[in-house]
């Protein structure tokens, strides 16, 4: 439901990724593996149109979609969750979800406030207190609230785990898993933290240098020592 | 002949041939022709002086009419109390320039040597001259005034004298005579300046104020020597403004007046000085012409120039149309480089100049003692204490976030310490500011290439080594030996910008290298460089740490592998470990950072 | 001092603080919620002042003239922000020349349609006695509106959907984009809102000033500086800024000259925002 081809994209004068290809299934978990710099944040903010592309295409349901502006491929349904959450830190947990009910122009808003809040009761608790007061763990489930309740297709996770207390981060990946299990969302997501990254997807692709170098299987990346040393150790 | 003809500066045959034109025009125009293109050639100069300060500087100065109102009531004050005893008014245009340029030295201080942004830069220049506008409207009382000078309030002057020498003042034609020749010399000295060091430096700093400083410029100075002179010639020219209508109101700290001084300069072109004589006097002329026609169409048709230039020719007319006739020019025949290329001869080039220990001395090592930095509750860096010999290559890695680029940027003086100390040959370096470190042997190159893409390679490289040598002949020599050892000499005369960016990367390192440091700081060095260049650089940097100190933060394995130096790994905020890339690699606890998987945990 | 002396100095301080408030509030909205420098912000009050002396000599009561000013000057602004200030977002040195030009064609506008003598409408309300002080009602009117004003713009980016959105996108542009949000469209209406208080603030001055065309410049100077020492926070920063800078210009004015006064204030925030660059709300972050 997602296809990159020969893409392009970086800042200014530099070119981040070069040639890049993807696809990716309806229903997929993938994830997006390597050192720093090598790209992958640059990948999710193509994606999701806060950075324009230089060349190369973007295909989403089929429709291409490489040179919308990113409020309409928001409408479309991806959703974008930026490393370190972007929670509005001066709107409260109610208003941060409200802003993201307002803009997908969600019907029965307050209905669907309230399955999330009944699905995330930590949040619910917390609802009139200030964005950037939560934990980051806390901060991460509401942006993953915030992004579901945009209804989206596809699900774009920046390092999800970072900045996040140790006993959160299980909770996450239980989050995750459900929303693409339950609701059928596809889930592409950039992550430094191995066993997390791994024991989620089914799929892991390894970008090195801007480009995709391997596309395998989870458990082949967990296990394999000189795959690890190769792609992202040192 | 020939020869000694061309000694002699363009500027000065320039000014010569504009003064005889001028003699001669003087003498065929009408009486009433006169007095109007004298004041328009007063406004040419304001125009010049905001076009020196704002498009050869980059200071947003709004309110640079403010000086030419000082100027002008300096004239006014000072020509009212001495014409009767001096019978000459110049020492009060000459007080006019000095007034203005001191007002300008006390408000550039304040803002430069506060590191006050753009936009505040424009707000308090322009709050500035309403300041004067309100003050001077509210001197009506007699008790307001300077010797004999009555400020006269809303009113204002209106017994300034008029340009007078030897008891007598000059005929109409014989002000615009002399307005033209001191405006043409105004102009060309400061086109020589321009084109001197300090002029290179100018637009060093222009182009990209971070690389001069980074270069060891104290960019705060030269920016406050360029405003007083700015201020100087408007404070000159309000001098002759007042002479020129023997007037001097409130009005002209007005923000239409003060608009007027920015559309000159905007529709001349803002890097352009004949532009801003131009300029004035297009906007003059065209103003006279329409309120000739009885339409009070002025200010609209003003107003939407100002706008349609900002978006649609945001450098102004006269670099369109020169742009136009360069583009003619090069289908006529070669191009006229800007005259350094003959500087690059071979024999030049072969020649051995003395090192840069020649104009300082190199200091010794740098190391931190528990140095601290925290944001906020966040410690990025934890007690580093770290010691850099004065020769060889030390690598800083970690995953991201782990505190290596926090490290550093308190190295080169981007952050300042919560607690403990930085020191370069003993001395600590706490407060000291960036340019300074560098003036003390610190050679800095960052993540993002950071060079001056309007100038050329060749001034790039000039820029460097002028920095640290205060002498331009071996600048010239030690830039064009630096761009033959890196491939770039054939690129000498073309834009910075134009390069690829793997070439701009090597031409920063090179810039940096011109000043043969004694540490170098190496920030992501290979960022988007292919694996030839990445390879190549290792190769440089390994040559460069026989000599010099090289301390480089990466991610790029395969270049850290290269580089066969020891390496410090970073883990939140703390020095996780020291050793050699190959004995690092069996350690688990390690390996494990960079899966992440102590990410979220306090390591012991 | 006695205590009617007390009273009338106090009136007389919150009047010019009210005064400044309302002469900034709509420059604090745009460069607050999308840092635009509007230099145009004295003709947008100008704007107000004669569309609520033509709504009077069309014989409309001055209230209700006063109620429609504000909405016709919203959307001259929503006309102003589609034709020229929508290119100019993040080129913060073009957008004040830009919108420099636009005040020398509004101002000669106007002279066009009214001419260049000074019109005025008579001060309503009259005056009511303080111990020996007669003291004008207006003021109390003023200081009320400034009150009012406030709670308006509390109100908008509190209560309504459109300030929610507003607020997210201040804070956080591309995330709020990321999200769904058209924050060009967004931005449209909010110069549209702060255009409208700023012809709020021209039609409140209408009574008490000599209404013509070149008016603004009277009072762009001290809005400006208001705004600048104000910070991001829209209505802290710039309620503590009129607040303090309302009391320099009146202390300086008591003590000698108004026009002292209006120097003392320009050159009170000069040195101050030297000290302070982000500003009085700086610290708070980008918040109302």
């Amino acid at each position: 439901m997602l296809k990159l081809s020969n893409l392009a994209a970086g800042y200014k004068r530099t070119t981040v990724l070069t040639g890049f290809n993807l696809a990716i299934k309806s229903g997929e978990i993938i994830a997006a593996m390597g050192r720093n710099g090598v790209g992958k944040s640059t990948l999710l903010r193509t994606i999701a149109g806060t950075l324009p592309l230089q060349s190369g295409s973007i295909t989403f349901d089929d429709k291409d979609i490489s040179h919308k502006p990113a409020h309409e491929r928001a409408r479309m349904g991806i959703a974008y969750v930026p490393q370190g959450r972007e929670i509005f830190p001066n709107l409260t947990v109610l208003e941060n979800l409200k802003v993201a009910g307002y803009a997908s122009r969600q019907l029965d808003l307050n209905l669907k406030l309230e399955e999330i809040f009944s699905e995330f009761p930590g949040l619910a608790e917390k609802r009139n207190l200030r964005g950037g007061s939560l934990s980051g763990g806390q901060q991460q489930i509401l942006a993953l609230a915030r992004a579901l309740l945009t209804n989206p297709k596809l699900l774009l996770l920046d390092e999800p785990t970072e900045g996040v207390q140790p006993s959160i981060i299980e909770q996450i990946a239980e989050i995750i898993r459900r929303i693409n299990t339950e609701k059928k969302i596809t889930v592409l997501l950039v992550e430094q933290n191995l066993d997390f990254a791994a024991n989620l997807a089914e799929r892991a692709i390894l970008v090195d240098k801007g480009q995709v170098r391997r596309e395998i299987s989870a458990t082949e990346i967990l296990h394999d020592r000189d795959l690890q040393r190769e792609y992202l150790g040192i | 002949m020939k020869f000694l003809l061309r000694k002699i500066p363009f500027e000065a045959k320039g000014l010569l041939v504009i003064a005889g034109v001028a003699f001669i025009l003087t003498g065929l125009v009408e009486d009433y022709q006169a007095t109007q293109w004298t004041v328009w050639v007063i406004y040419g100069l304001l125009a010049l002086s905001l076009t020196l300060v704002w498009g050869k500087g980059g200071i947003f100065s709004l309110g640079q009419v403010a000086f030419f109102g000082i100027g002008g009531y300096a004239y006014g004050v000072v020509g009212v109390n001495l014409i009767h005893t001096t019978g000459e008014s110049l020492s009060a245009l000459v007080a006019a320039g000095l007034l203005a340029a001191l007002f300008a030295a006390a408000q550039g201080f304040f803002m430069f040597y506060g590191n006050v942004g753009d936009v505040y830069i424009a707000v308090i220049t322009l709050a500035t001259t309403l300041v004067l506008y309100t003050f001077m409207l509210s001197t009506s009382g007699r008790q307001y005034a300077i010797g004999i000078a009555y400020l006269g309030g809303f009113n204002g002057m209106t017994n300034v004298p008029p340009l007078t020498l030897f008891n007598s003042f000059l005929s109409q034609r014989d002000l615009l005579l002399v307005t033209i020749i001191i405006a043409a010399a105004i102009a060309f000295v400061v086109r020589f300046l321009l084109r001197r060091p300090f002029g290179r430096v100018i637009a060093g700093l222009r182009t990209n104020e971070l690389r001069t400083q980074l270069l060891g410029y104290d960019t705060r100075r030269y920016k406050l020597l360029l405003y007083m002179l700015g201020g100087g010639i408007a404070g000159l020219a309000g001098g002759f403004y007042a002479a020129w209508g023997q007037f001097i109101s409130p009005t002209v700290f007005s923000l239409s007046q003060a608009s007027l001084a920015v559309i000159y300069v905007l529709v001349g072109g803002r890097a352009s000085l004949s532009g801003a004589f131009a300029g004035a006097i297009l906007v003059e002329g065209l103003s006279t012409n329409l309120s000739k026609g009885g339409t009070e169409a002025t200010p609209i048709v003003l107003g939407l120039v100002m706008i349609l230039i900002v978006l649609l020719l945001p450098t102004g007319i006269a670099p369109a149309l020169a742009t136009l006739l360069k583009r003619i020019q090069i289908r006529g025949g070669k191009i006229e480089t800007r005259g350094l290329s003959p500087l690059l001869e071979e024999k030049f080039l072969s020649k051995t100049i003395p090192t840069a220990s020649a104009f300082r001395k190199n200091s010794g090592r740098l190391e931190t003692v528990e140095l601290r930095k925290t944001f906020g509750g966040l410690v990025a860096v934890a007690n580093a204490s770290l010691t850099f010999d004065s020769s060889g290559v030390y690598c800083l890695i970690g995953p991201n976030g782990a505190g290596k680029s926090t490290y550093f940027n308190l190295l080169i003086g981007r952050y300042k310490p919560t607690s403990g100390q930085a020191l370069f040959a003993g001395k600590p370096l706490n407060r000291m500011p960036i340019f300074r470190r560098v003036q003390q042997g610190m050679g800095i190159k960052l993540q993002v290439v950071s060079i001056f893409t309007e100038l050329s390679v060749f001034e790039n490289m000039w820029l460097a080594a002028y920095a640290i040598s205060r002498n331009s002949l071996w600048a010239e020599q030690q830039a064009g030996q630096l761009l033959e050892r890196f491939g770039l000499l054939q690129y000498a005369d073309e834009q910075a910008g134009t390069l690829a960016h793997g070439q701009q990367q090597w031409l920063e390192i090179g810039m940096v290298l011109a000043q043969e440091p004694s540490v170098i700081m190496l920030d992501e060095p290979t960022a988007g460089m292919t694996r030839e260049e990445t390879a190549r650089t290792a190769e440089l940097v390994r040559e460069l740490g026989k000599q010099a100190s090289v301390i480089v933060v990466e991610h790029d394995m395969e270049f850290v592998r290269l580089l066969d130096a020891p390496v410090t790994v970073f883990h939140q905020g703390q020095i996780f470990a020291k050793g050699r890339l190959e004995e690092l690699r069996q350690n688990e606890d390690l390996q494990n950072i960079y899966l992440g998987r102590y990410r979220n945990v306090e390591v012991k | 001092m006695n205590l009617d002396q007390l009273l009338n100095q106090l009136l007389t301080a919150l009047t010019s603080i009210s005064l400044l408030l309302l002469i900034s509030i709509g420059l604090a909205v745009i460069f607050g919620m999308m840092g635009i420098i509007n230099l145009a912000h004295g003709e947008f009050l100008m704007l107000g002042a004669f569309a609520t002396l033509a709504g009077v000599r069309v014989g409309l009561n001055i209230w209700l003239a006063m109620l429609l000013a504000p909405l016709l000057v919203g959307l001259f602004g929503l006309l102003v922000e589609r034709l020229l200030i929508q290119f100019l977002y993040g080129r913060l040195a073009d957008s004040m020349l830009a919108t420099w030009g636009l005040s020398l064609i509004m101002v000669q506008a106007v002279v066009f349609i009214f001419g260049t003598t000074t019109q005025g409408i008579p001060t309503p309300l009259g005056n009511f006695s303080l111990g020996q002080y007669s003291v004008s009602w207006y003021s109390v009117v003023l200081i009320l509106a400034a009150l009012l004003l406030i709670s308006v713009v509390f109100w908008v980016f509190k209560r309504t959907r459109y300030g929610l959105l507003a607020r997210a996108a201040m804070q956080l542009p591309e995330m709020a984009m990321s999200l769904g949000i058209n924050t060009r469209r967004l931005n449209a209406l909010t110069f549209a809102f702060g255009s409208a208080l700023a012809g709020a603030g021209g039609a409140l001055l209408a009574p008490i000033t000599g209404v013509v065309p070149g008016m603004g410049q009277a009072y762009i100077g001290r809005a400006f500086m208001n705004v600048i020492i104000a910070g991001p926070g829209v209505l802290t920063g710039t309620t503590a800024a009129s607040g303090l800078l309302g009391t320099v210009e009146y202390t300086a004015s008591y003590v000698s000259t108004p026009f002292i006064g209006q120097a003392a204030l320009l050159i009170f925030a000069i040195v101050l925002i030297r000290f302070l660059p982000t500003g009085l709300s700086g610290r708070w972050g980008k918040q109302l």
